[in-house]
């Protein structure tokens, strides 16, 4: 069966690229650009992965990732957070708070990501 | 008026002088008086008992002694311009009554005295040689005057003589002895004087040097008043009463980051450690303003604490420039990752889709971009890395970390590469028990991956060898290679910020040359050190050291949990 991947951030572009690649790997992909619509698409939609901004408009990566972690329905669905912020610190918080990997944009190349999301998904 | 006090003035200073100097003065007569009656007294046994009275003489002589003992050695009297003409009076009656008694000799000591008052001016007044020589020829006139009347015998002359030579040479001496020390006072008093001017001048440049510094300076005592400002400290803090005494709190009272009244000068002298902070905040007029304090401790030679020196600048601007610099930093990591992300992205997508279709040269073209791409990242990531160190926020987590573990996870996430370019990847460890280290684990890694990393690029064939031993308080990690080797010339280069051994012409490697920079950030912010040997052609080993079991809790960085602090913390960045 195909996964479904919500890809939550605010740079439409970014969006766009990386709902062309995912879907061209073979994933469902659907797009959020804040926090907010995020914690709706998630509880109609039940993705099993989340790609998850930090600095977004209106709820806050983290804060978003709080919520989903401490809501029953979704504390079971694996989120991984792409973030410009490279900080050690904010790797470790983000890991604390559930996340199964914490990618830097631009640190990593996109094959590196695609196999590290197939990673979380297994 | 005025000039009729510096004429005072002048009067006063020359009296002053003159009584200075009367004591040697006095003092130097009376050794020639003295020393005149010693020559009498020695007259008195050489000459011929009958024609002498030499009881009279004897008398005269102790009487001039006891008067010399009294009046020289009581400053109340030879200090006395009234009592002045009293050594005189008594050695005109004395002279009188000798001369009588010597009857035939008394016109030579005559003739002695004059002799003695020329030797005695030549010693003060050292350069009036006219006194001198006039005094002289009127002893020799006196001295002589009865041997033209041919009174005399051969004998009586050559004691005459005799005794002439003598006193002269007698008093000579006596008083080359007694002026030499009253020269060697006088020069001294000139030295001290000297001196005194010289302290005097050097006080007042060393002031001025202390007020031409840009920086504010205090000297405070032991209970933290105020002993010495200068002129940036005083203008500073707008101070317009005297400044001197007052409390440096009362002055410049100093806030923690938090806004608490802190009293870091108090601390200083408390535990005679030196201290300095930029991020003291100083209230001036209602406004928060930003200072650079530098407090050290003012020990005296026997090791007492005195009190301590405050230097403090304002840094007000510098440090909303610092913060603007590392706002730009951030904004400038998110603006760029980015659009970089999408480009690399697109890239990836066009080469690795199989529907889209182009040829062979178009295929080359992207793929030198996607290259190009990967190594801007690469650039971009190392340089935030860079600016993070440069501003010390290179922040360390610090917790218990077995070195040996790190080294194996390392060597097993390396070997698929080490395999693929057909080298081998040895762990050698010794001795087999290695104390653990409380450093920053990821921080350690990035410094391993980056030497294993650099020997891996550098090294056609051969081995990479992790070694881990203990030395003293530290453990000593050293990645050996069996590759190029680094020339000497570039060795002291090597851990320079971009520096790169061969242009990009010969260079076959990748990379930005910021990896050994990074690494030795790292080490040197956990008090540990970087260096290198090699030999060309042979092979390189880096080596770093750790402090081994270390635990200072205050660097410890407490990672805050709940979802405000992270917040706050988020917005910081």
């Amino acid at each position: 069966m195909e996964k479904k991947i919500l890809l939550v951030d605010d740079d439409k572009e970014l969006c766009e690229l990386y709902k062309t690649i995912l879907t061209a790997e073979g994933f469902i992909v659907e797009v959020a650009d804040n926090g907010e619509t995020a914690l709706s698409e998630i509880m109609k939609q039940k993705p099993d992965l989340v790609i998850l901004d930090i600095m977004m408009p209106k709820i806050h990566g983290i804060d978003t990732l709080d919520i989903l972690k401490a809501t029953p329905e979704t504390k079971e669905i694996k989120v991984i957070i792409l973030s410009a912020l490279s900080d050690q610190k904010m790797i470790d918080r983000a890991k604390d708070f559930g996340a199964v990997d914490y990618i830097v944009k631009s640190q990593v190349d996109m094959a590196t990501v695609i196999e590290r999301i197939r990673q979380a998904l297994k | 008026m005025r000039k009729k006090e510096i004429k005072k003035d002048e009067k006063n200073s020359k009296e002053e002088f003159f009584f200075s100097d009367l004591k040697d003065i006095q003092l130097i007569s009376g050794a020639t008086i003295f020393s005149a009656v010693i020559v009498t007294f020695i007259a008195v046994l050489i000459l011929p008992a009958k024609q002498v009275d030499s009881v009279i003489i004897v008398y005269t002589g102790i009487l001039v002694s006891i008067f010399v003992a009294i009046y020289y050695t009581n400053p109340s009297f030879y200090l006395n311009p009234r009592l002045m003409l009293l050594p005189d009076i008594v050695c005109v009656i004395a002279i009188a009554v000798v001369s009588n008694a010597l009857k035939g000799y008394g016109d030579s000591y005559i003739a002695f005295y004059f002799i003695v008052i020329a030797v005695d001016a030549f010693a003060f007044r050292f350069k009036d040689f006219l006194t001198v020589i006039i005094m002289t020829l009127v002893a020799l006139i006196f001295s002589n005057i009865f041997i033209l009347r041919g009174v005399f015998t051969i004998n009586e002359i050559i004691f005459r003589s005799m005794i002439q030579i003598y006193s002269i040479i007698a008093t000579a001496v006596i008083m080359r002895f007694f002026a030499k020390e009253a020269l060697t006072e006088r020069l001294e008093k000139e030295k001290i004087k000297r001196l005194a001017e010289n302290t005097l001048s050097a006080i007042k440049q060393l002031r001025s040097l202390l007020d031409s510094i840009g920086d504010g300076v205090f000297a405070v005592d032991k209970s933290r008043k105020i002993i010495l400002a200068n002129t940036a400290a005083v203008s500073f803090l707008d101070w317009d009463k005297p400044i001197s005494g007052k409390n440096i709190n009362d002055v410049m009272q100093l806030y923690s980051e938090n806004m608490q009244k802190i009293d870091p000068v108090k601390r200083v002298i408390e535990t005679k450690k030196p201290l300095s902070s930029s991020d003291f905040i100083v209230l001036k007029s209602g406004k928060q303003q930003k200072y650079y304090v530098n407090i050290t401790p003012l020990i005296n030679l026997e090791g007492h604490i005195q009190g301590a020196i405050v230097l403090f600048r304002d840094i007000t601007r510098e440090k909303e420039l610092e913060e603007q610099k590392a706002e730009f930093v951030a904004v400038s990591s998110h603006e760029l990752r980015t659009p970089l992300t999408i480009i690399e992205g697109y890239l990836y997508y066009i080469l690795s889709s199989k529907g889209l279709k182009y040829d062979d040269r178009t295929k080359i073209y992207i793929e030198k971009a996607h290259k190009g791409c990967l190594s801007l990242q690469r650039l971009i990531s190392d340089l935030l890395e860079v600016s993070r160190a440069e501003r010390n926020k290179l922040k360390l987590f610090l917790e218990d970390v077995d070195i040996v573990d790190l080294s194996k996870e390392l060597v097993s996430e390396f070997q698929d590469k080490v395999k693929e370019s057909g080298l081998q990847l040895i762990l050698d460890v010794k001795p087999v028990r290695i104390p653990h280290c409380f450093v920053d684990k990821d921080r350690v890694k990035e410094v391993l991956v980056n030497l294993v990393g650099n020997a891996l690029k550098f090294t056609e064939k051969g081995y990479i060898k992790i070694s881990i031993c203990k030395k003293d308080k530290y453990i000593q990690v050293g990645v050996t290679d069996t590759g190029i080797g680094i020339k000497k010339e570039d060795q002291k280069f090597i851990f320079n910020k971009f520096y790169r051994i061969e242009g990009w012409q010969t260079r076959k490697t990748g990379g930005t040359g910021l990896g050994l920079y990074i690494s030795r950030s790292i080490v040197e912010k956990l008090h540990g050190k970087i260096w290198l040997e090699s030999q060309y052609g042979k092979g390189s080993t880096f080596y770093f050291t750790l402090l081994a079991n270390i635990k200072n809790k205050k660097k410890i960085q407490k990672k805050p949990k709940g979802s405000k602090e992270l917040k706050e913390f988020v917005r910081k960045l």
